[in-house]
């Protein structure tokens, strides 16, 4: 979709019946603004390769938001660290009085022995699980989700860790609402009852099913009927931002 | 050709959006104030509720609830939002298009017929604002702007969809009361009937125009025209206003000039902030409050005042300042106020504005107002404003006590998606 056209048309007015709506108006959200994007403490990585540890996973295309204000360690959170060349990601932990980054036991050291830098916090690993356009040098996160696109929503997790999708309470969910043609494997907010639902279309044992509420597929018009809107991303926050609450 | 492409019961259906489990329930939702239901989506009119136009709330609020009607407040932020969704959604598909209103629109798909099937064209539109804004809505295409919006009224009894050409025009005219026609009105309707003319279609073969001019004046010609094909309304676009007002009934009747003023600075920021996106600067601002006039044991008091502008301005505080002065002027204590409002005009773009040349100095903090504007923007309305506005509770804010979610503009009110 033209973003520009987005951005340039805000309901400035109407040629007929003028509605109080209008003076009610609020801007819509932004990621750009929650993560700080504009500040230059905070900048985004994109993974190049597949990488896992105990509470992230990373895949390549998925992209990394970090603040370089948060170096100071604590236990459990994700840094990320520049040595030998490389960037790495990992979770803080102390073995045997030795600090060190999980799960590739990167060591840290404040005894100048370490080849390994911390360069940053991680404030969010976004995971993504549709096609985006993110040109390697894009710094809005607002343009590479379409944000101000009139079928993009913003949700938020709840429940506990759903371990096979990468996704926790209060996660922030992208939603596309065009996408609710089923495709395998892709990841979908699912209508039961009242409430809405994260679905993946799986095949067990060949069979094609909408997982975990193993809702089997056989027509598939019906079960798209009951799609709200195809998942294009799960942002995993790692260190809640300001205004998040 | 053109198409009207339009929300059904727009409120209603924007508050079903996240709550599917009301999809199939009466809804309706309520005035400023809950005082009365101003929409009502098929459900709850099919069951006789909304039979009027702003029918009390407190008239049928048990009977809406034996019918297990959802009920709401009005969400003008929500209703924002969606309808921006919606108007966008059209625009990206017809770049000619009219917002007409916050849930109706016309697109002109003249540079389109060539190239596509008009139905299959519609069907489009209906389809694409449903999978983007999540809003049902009917499409009504013809050859002016007078017959679509007849026709969109017949799609919504028939699939959603309905195009008007030589072929069925007769069959889609020939019932349909003149009172309904957009523009004829009930009064127009009644001099209608006094020479034979009951239905659009024998208003439409009605021969003697100069009678009609006499009848309904030259707006009355036009409808004809356009019913007989001929375009005479064309598209317009937004034009810049020249009046911006703020206006609201309180939630409780108000007795303190200090509780007034904190509204009166409250609209007044409002009004100038929109004076600002549109660049212009005001030489006139206008206050008004009165009591509640249905309150006929209480005693009545009506006033308004105004202030006039050497150099016109756009800043918040000098118009607060101007507010202020003229509600020392007008304000008579023992009075419960129930509504206050505030009116802008005589308006020049900023750029062009005179500047009083006698002036002792020119002190407009405009950039102080375009800083504020900026932050507003971007953390949200009201982080930062005058102190003249308040900062505590405010009582006479409007009530809403069945106020859904800002889902879709608000952080912390986002809709919820379970994982397990």
């Amino acid at each position: 979709m033209e973003d520009g056209i987005f951005q340039d048309f805000e309901m400035v007015g109407q040629t007929g019946f003028q509605s109080a709506t209008n003076e009610y108006g609020v801007e819509r959200l932004s990621l750009d603004s929650l993560f700080g994007l504009k500040a230059p403490s905070i900048f985004l990585r994109k993974a190049n390769q597949n990488f896992e540890g105990r509470n992230f996973k990373i895949s390549v295309g998925d992209i990394i938001v970090i603040d370089k204000k948060l170096i100071k360690p604590q236990k459990n959170k994700l840094y990320a660290v520049i040595g030998n060349g490389d960037f790495f990601i990992g979770e803080y932990g102390i073995i045997q009085n030795k600090p060190y980054l999980k799960p590739l036991m990167i060591p840290l050291s404040n005894e100048f022995e370490s080849d390994f830098e911390i360069i940053g916090g991680i404030v969010a690993i976004i995971n993504i699980y549709s096609e985006v356009n993110c040109p390697e040098e894009e710094i809005s996160l607002d343009r590479v989700f379409s944000l101000k696109a009139p079928n993009i929503y913003l949700w938020r997790a709840e429940g506990s860790i759903g371990r096979k999708f990468q996704v926790k309470d209060e996660d922030i969910v992208i939603v596309d609402r065009q996408l609710y043609k089923l495709k395998p494997e892709s990841l979908y907010v699912f209508i039961e009852g009242k409430d809405f639902q994260l679905s993946q279309y799986s095949h067990i044992q060949l069979k094609p099913f909408l997982v975990p509420q193993m809702i089997p597929i056989q027509d598939i018009s019906k079960v798209e009927d009951k799609i709200w809107g195809g998942i294009v991303a799960i942002i995993n926050i790692h260190s809640k931002p300001e205004g998040l609450g | 050709m053109i198409a009207l492409v339009d929300v059904n019961s727009c409120y209603a259906s924007v508050e079903s959006v996240f709550r599917p489990e009301i999809v199939n329930r009466p809804i309706v939702v309520l005035s400023n104030n809950d005082g009365a239901i101003i929409a009502a989506n098929r459900i709850a009119k099919n069951l006789g509720f909304m039979t009027t136009m702003c029918e009390p709330y407190f008239k049928v609020a048990d009977k809406l609830e034996a019918a297990n009607a959802a009920v709401f407040s009005s969400n003008y932020v929500l209703i924002h939002d969606f309808s921006r969704r919606f108007h966008h959604t059209l625009l990206n598909l017809v770049p000619k298009t009219e917002v007409y209103s916050v849930d109706e629109a016309f697109c002109d798909l003249t540079d389109l017929v060539q190239n596509f099937d008009i139905e299959a064209l519609a069907w489009k539109l209906k389809n694409e604002v449903w999978r983007s804004a999540c809003l049902p809505c009917g499409v009504g295409v013809a050859n002016t702007k007078v017959l679509a919006k007849l026709a969109n009224k017949i799609s919504k009894k028939r699939s959603g969809v309905f195009v008007i050409d030589d072929s069925n025009v007769k069959e889609a005219l020939f019932n349909y009361p003149c009172a309904d026609i957009w523009g004829v009105g009930r009064k127009s309707a009644e001099k209608l009937k006094l020479i034979g003319i009951r239905t659009a279609w024998e208003f439409r073969q009605y021969k003697n125009k100069d009678h009609i001019q006499k009848l309904l004046t030259k707006k009355g010609v036009e409808i004809w025209q356009e019913l007989n094909g001929v375009r005479c309304l064309t598209m317009m676009e937004v034009e810049e206003k020249d009046m911006i007002g703020n206006s609201r009934s309180y939630g409780t009747d108000i007795y303190t000039k200090k509780e007034l003023f904190e509204s009166l600075a409250e609209f007044t920021t409002n009004c100038a902030m929109n004076l600002r996106k549109q660049g212009s600067v005001c030489f006139h601002i206008s206050a008004f409050i009165h009591t509640n006039a249905f309150k006929e044991d209480m005693p009545q008091y009506y006033a308004h005042g105004y202030r006039t502008f050497m150099s016109g301005t756009s800043d918040s505080f000098k118009l607060i300042e101007a507010a202020k002065s003229i509600l020392d002027e007008i304000y008579k204590p023992g009075y419960g106020y129930k509504k206050g409002g505030i009116l802008l005009s005589e308006f020049s773009p900023e750029k062009e504005a005179q500047v009083d040349l006698f002036a002792e100095k020119f002190d407009d903090n405009d950039k102080m107002s375009n800083v504020v504007d900026l932050i507003n923007r971007r953390y949200g309305k009201n982080t930062i404003r005058s102190a003249a506005c308040g900062t505590g509770k405010k009582e006479w804010t409007r009530r809403s006590d069945f106020y859904s979610q800002d889902y879709t503009t608000n952080w912390n009110q986002l809709p919820r998606l379970k994982i397990s």
